[in-house]
């Protein structure tokens, strides 16, 4: 299947700065992508170029193979978005508020409005102005009202920025949901790996508005890539265990970290690596895949910029 | 479009601001029947005909002693004693001889305009600044509606409502002025240019007060659209906008009393019923024409500033 949205070779110039460099990426239907970077990468400003609301200074941004630059009307009915806050009309009740916006996306009838109202859980307060939501409740009408027309991509910047944890996993799973059943193509951004980890297939990390990597964690997950896998057997053990190790496993890249051994493996051979080791007569006390590398290459590649 | 505009008149409605300001030109209505009420003579006390030509003429003795002794003002003077001849000659009796009627109450509410104009200016001038104030610009523009669609709606939607209140002020004055006043003899108003006395009756004088002055007020109004779409700040657009209409007028006349130029300005052309009453136009050269021409000007001016800063603005709202 074709990429909803292509990011070809985009630049973002400000009074001869650049803001955003040669940045190029797609995302493809029903996939989660996120868009990870500290405050300040260009994280927003990519955003606002692909709803139109930014001029792009050189490249091009498509969805669904409109260009937002030369055909804008048919590239962005097939957007909903939400642009840094969910900002509603707040003297406007909630059901009003899908109205308006309703009205201005063409066919959307008042069904499709409280099949969404009862979506994000608000059909009990439909009657009530926004001005007495809570962030949480604001925000989820924010994503009611990107998804009223059915666009095939949905754009949301920060989408669970200043939500208590509660609403952080409502969203999602409302955005897992989405992509899986529905086949949205997703782009949420956020400064929080954590964040984008528990949510996203793939992830883009931007610093200084330049693209540093994406990472694939539907391949990370599967087979394939040896990923880095924490054995604890035991401080005094720790020599004796290497060394078994690295008889039967001469390829694989063994390290010692944290009085435990850190072994480079496909996930697919981690059952018959440990049930070796155990077998050598070592005892086994804990055996995890660690994330925290992931961590620490997300913050050597945004601090790499700022020292430098 | 007609979606666009619904829109914008249900935002615009769902505003207490705009029903409060409804109140209050409806509760200028009331004021100035509570005193038309009062001041009001009865029927008995009411000048009988010998009696009211007897006072204009009184008062033409006085204007004619006052001209001799001074001079000053002298076009003032001579205005009204060719009127006040020429209400005897015609058997024309003055408003104070006739008693209110529904015309001459609802020629009162005319002075009403200028808080209507006011409350328009203000609609204006937030209808764009506060979706930039308050963030909604964004989700507004990130729709299949292109941005001059956009701005257009909530210019209609300006219009619409100044109609609307018009009608209101229109109508309120008719429903009321005639429960209380009845149809009455509607009185004449009398014209004086270059020493010749005219007649209108008051009922075309009335249509032509209430049209010259939605001109002033649409004017205005677009004055305040392009300043609030162009500066993005509702503060700004009101104090400009109510500051010009305010001092406009009078800063305008007091120069034109010494240059020609100043007829080019809006304000010299804004008040269209110059040309239809006594006082005349600020600069002598000016006709009607000339001033529909310089208004149509200033309203292509207003309006294409207005689209040209809207579309090209990138959308940023801080804070």
């Amino acid at each position: 299947m074709s990429s909803i949205l292509e990011v070809n070779d985009v630049h973002k110039r400000i009074r001869g700065k650049e803001i955003i460099q040669d940045l190029s990426f797609s995302v493809e239907p029903g996939e989660v992508f996120g868009f990870l970077g500290p405050n300040g990468a260009g994280k927003t400003t990519t955003i606002r170029m692909m709803v139109g609301l930014t001029p792009i200074s050189s490249g091009d941004i498509l969805i669904d193979g409109y260009s937002i630059q030369k055909s804008y009307a048919k590239a962005i009915k097939q957007v909903g978005a939400i642009v840094e806050n969910p900002e509603m009309y707040n003297h406007l009740t909630a059901e009003k508020n899908l109205i308006h916006f309703a009205r201005m996306n063409g066919k959307v009838d008042q069904k499709r409005i409280d099949e969404l109202l009862d979506l994000v859980k608000l059909g009990h307060v439909k009657k009530k102005k926004v001005r007495t939501f809570s962030l949480g409740m604001k925000q989820r009408l924010g994503i009611a009202q990107a998804l009223l027309h059915r666009p095939k991509l949905l754009i949301l910047d920060e989408p669970t920025n200043g939500l208590d944890p509660e609403g952080i996993r409502m969203v999602r799973a409302y955005l897992r949901r989405l992509a899986e059943e529905e086949g949205l193509a997703v782009l949420v951004s956020s400064h929080l790996l954590s964040e984008m980890e528990l949510m996203c297939d793939r992830f883009a990390i931007i610093q200084d508005g330049k693209l540093i990597s994406i990472e694939d964690q539907r391949v990370s997950e599967g087979e394939g890539r040896p990923l880095p896998y924490q054995i604890d057997v035991g401080p005094q053990k720790l020599e004796a265990a290497m060394q078994v190790v690295k008889e039967a496993y001469p390829d694989l890249k063994i390290e010692e970290a944290e009085q435990r051994l850190t072994i480079y493996i496909e996930k697919e051979n981690v059952p018959a690596l440990l049930r070796y080791v155990m077998e050598a007569g070592f005892d086994i006390y804990e055996a995890k895949e660690d994330k925290q590398t992931l961590e620490e290459r997300f913050l050597q590649a945004t601090s790499k910029e700022g020292s430098s | 479009m007609i979606r666009l505009v619904q829109n914008e008149w249900m935002k615009l409605f769902w505003r207490i601001s705009t029903w409060v300001m409804t109140a209050i030109l409806l509760l200028g209505v009331v004021g100035v029947l509570i005193y038309s009420l009062t001041n009001q003579p009865s029927a008995d006390e009411l000048p009988s005909e010998a009696q009211w030509k007897a006072g204009l003429e009184q008062q033409i003795e006085e204007d004619r002693q006052a001209l001799e002794d001074s001079g000053a003002a002298a076009d003032f003077y001579e205005q009204r004693i060719a009127e006040n001849e020429y209400r005897i000659q015609n058997d024309l009796p003055p408003q104070s001889a006739t008693g209110e009627s529904v015309w001459s109450f609802m020629s009162t509410n005319a002075g009403l305009l200028d808080l209507l104009s006011i409350f328009v200016i203000i609609v204006a001038a937030t209808i764009i600044s506060s979706e930039f104030k308050t963030g909604t610009i964004k989700l507004l523009l990130v729709r299949p509606p292109s941005r001059i669609k956009i701005l257009m709606s909530k210019y209609l939607t300006v219009i619409l409502y100044a109609v609307a209140m018009l009608a209101l002020l229109f109508g309120a004055s008719f429903v009321l002025g005639a429960l209380f006043f009845g149809f009455g003899e509607p009185s004449t108003q009398l014209i004086y240019t270059d020493g010749e006395v005219e007649q209108r009756p008051q009922v075309l004088a009335l249509a032509i007060d209430y049209l010259t002055g939605s001109v002033n007020f649409v004017m205005l109004a677009t004055l305040a659209f392009a300043i609030s779409a162009i500066f993005r700040s509702e503060a700004m657009a009101i104090a400009i906008s109510v500051l010009l209409y305010v001092v406009g007028a009078g800063v305008t006349s007091t120069l034109a009393l010494a240059y020609d130029w100043p007829k080019y300005l809006l304000f010299a052309n804004t008040n269209l019923n110059q040309y239809f009453t006594s006082g005349g136009p600020p600069v002598e050269s000016m006709t009607l024409g000339f001033s529909i021409i310089v208004l149509i000007v200033y309203w292509l001016i207003f309006m294409g500033f207005a689209i040209w800063m809207f579309k090209k603005r990138e959308i940023s709202v801080t804070g």
